[in-house]
């Protein structure tokens, strides 16, 4: 009953979509039949526009998780540095990305630099988070037991803190992934002009046009290469720490 | 792997206190002799664990030295209360660790230990499929790897249920009297004390004063079933008789 319960929730939405479709007019709500026809028809833009958005998600993602790592391994290396550098990651969590966009747009033009560091600026905190939880987590005995052995610095963090940490860290980046899909998003709403082709653009450019079953057909494929991501990341959190980790199977 | 050289340990006029404490121990001059098992009882908070960190060089004493005879302070190991494995590694990869850290990989050493503990097919497991026993035993076979000449445990087996407590103390027994190290356990368990030990310590405090210098000279090998002698019994006395008094 529980696996059936969704896609009965799945189809109940539907038919009440559909039902509420042929009351207003498809420009404002077009109906599931209007929506997949738009997808049958604009299928190869849909798709090159997803993979450019997965492009600028992925590599904003990649880039949060380099600095973020370094982050939280120079945090454990130095309390002070965090005490003077944690205060400034936290503003950047606060500011709200709408409003940096269009600053990026100015520092590096339009195009995918622009929705790649809107994706890493929304992705940055949450890894930082899980990482610098993780790297602190293990016990102290663990600690004592390493250095009883002669471990230094650089062996504590390989051959504990890190892998201590992968639960943690998974845990941000299963927030982050999702985040990077909106983060790429909304940097394509403001910094992207169609070259290439992105979902940000896309959403934009049907819903000014009023070809709203486009603009719907491109937030499922955003919803879709959200889900896509997430479950690649419980993936690889399965095949990584699954064996040894009870909350990480999927 | 070979029997050991067992270490004698002295606490030389052994101070200790964490800052802005009142001392924790406080020019304790103890001597404990090589081969032996002492164990040091003593109340909740007295500063037990302190001394055997103090002894495996985990932290440093503000005056006096905790003298050893081994060759340096590689040739200790410390058994945790609680098993201290490392969830990712294999049972092998975690007796491993202690000669992976000092640059010394010995696969046939590992293995046999493992034999040793009775673990030679378990080698492969996680320590999330081992039994509460099975963690401790392999908790002893990677501070057995290093062919210790001092072991320190505390509390090692607290947290087993009786039956795996009670297979414990013989398997521990075995062990000792094989690799022929010197162990200094802190217990709680008097029974488990006079049971194990060749010298049974009281200690009070803060700071650590010794109450009582007991030696057990009951004969080895020894086995639960003398719980129920007279010696066995008059002992155990004797160790809860101090501990009331000092409580």
């Amino acid at each position: 009953m529980t696996r059936v319960a969704p896609v009965l929730a799945f189809v109940a939405f539907l038919a009440l979509w559909a039902a509420l479709a042929t009351t207003l007019s498809e420009v404002l709500l077009p109906g599931p039949a209007d929506v997949a026809r738009a997808v049958a028809r604009e299928w190869a833009r849909l798709l090159e526009a997803t993979a450019w958005t997965a492009a600028a998600a992925l590599a904003g993602l990649g880039i949060a998780f380099v600095g973020a790592m370094t982050g939280a391994i120079a945090f454990q290396w130095s309390r002070r540095l965090e005490a003077a550098l944690y205060p400034y990651a936290l503003l950047l969590q606060t500011v709200p990305i709408v409003a940096i966009a269009p600053l990026l747009v100015v520092w590096l033009g339009y195009g995918l630099p622009v929705s790649t560091a809107t994706a890493a600026i929304v992705c940055f905190f949450p890894i930082l988070t899980g990482a610098s939880v993780g790297l602190r987590a293990c016990d102290p005995e663990h600690v004592d037991l390493l250095r009883l052995y002669g471990a230094g610095w650089w062996q504590e963090l390989f051959k504990l803190r890190l892998p201590w940490s992968l639960p943690y860290l998974f845990s941000g980046l299963r927030t982050a992934v999702g985040l990077a899909v909106i983060g790429a998003i909304v940097g394509e709403f403001v910094g992207s002009n169609g070259q290439p082709p992105t979902l940000g653009y896309l959403v934009l450019r049907s819903a000014r046009s009023a070809d709203t079953a486009v603009t719907f057909a491109a937030i499922a494929a955003s919803t879709g290469l959200a889900l896509v991501c997430f479950g690649a990341v419980r993936l690889l959190e399965a095949r990584t720490i699954g064996r040894w980790h009870a909350g990480a199977a999927p | 792997m070979d029997a050991t050289v067992a270490s004698p340990v002295r606490f030389e006029g052994l101070s200790f206190g964490w800052p802005g404490g009142r001392p924790i121990v406080d020019g304790l001059d103890l001597a404990l002799e090589a081969g032996r098992i002492t164990a040091i009882v003593g109340p909740s908070g007295s500063g037990k664990s302190t001394l055997l960190r103090l002894a495996a060089g985990l932290s440093v004493p503000d005056r006096g030295a905790v003298v050893t005879g081994g060759d340096g302070p590689g040739r200790s190991a410390f058994v945790f209360q609680s098993p201290t494995l490392l969830p990712w590694r294999t049972v092998r990869a975690n007796v491993a660790l202690p000669l992976e850290l000092r640059g010394t990989p010995d696969p046939a050493a590992v293995d046999a230990v493992l034999q040793r503990v009775g673990l030679g097919d378990a080698g492969d497991l996680l320590p999330r499929q081992l039994s509460g026993g099975m963690k401790m035993r392999v908790s002893l076979a990677r501070a057995l790897v290093t062919a210790p000449t001092l072991m320190l445990l505390d509390e090692p087996f607290s947290a087993l249920d009786a039956l795996t407590r009670s297979r414990m103390h013989r398997e521990f027994l075995a062990l000792w009297r094989s690799a022929g190290f010197t162990a200094v356990m802190v217990t709680h368990d008097v029974d488990e004390a006079v049971l194990l030990a060749d010298r049974v310590v009281v200690l009070d405090g803060p700071p650590l004063r010794p109450v009582l210098d007991l030696a057990i000279d009951l004969p080895r090998p020894r086995a639960e079933h003398q719980r129920h002698e007279p010696g066995f019994g008059a002992r155990v006395e004797q160790v809860l008789a101090a501990l009331r008094e000092e409580t």
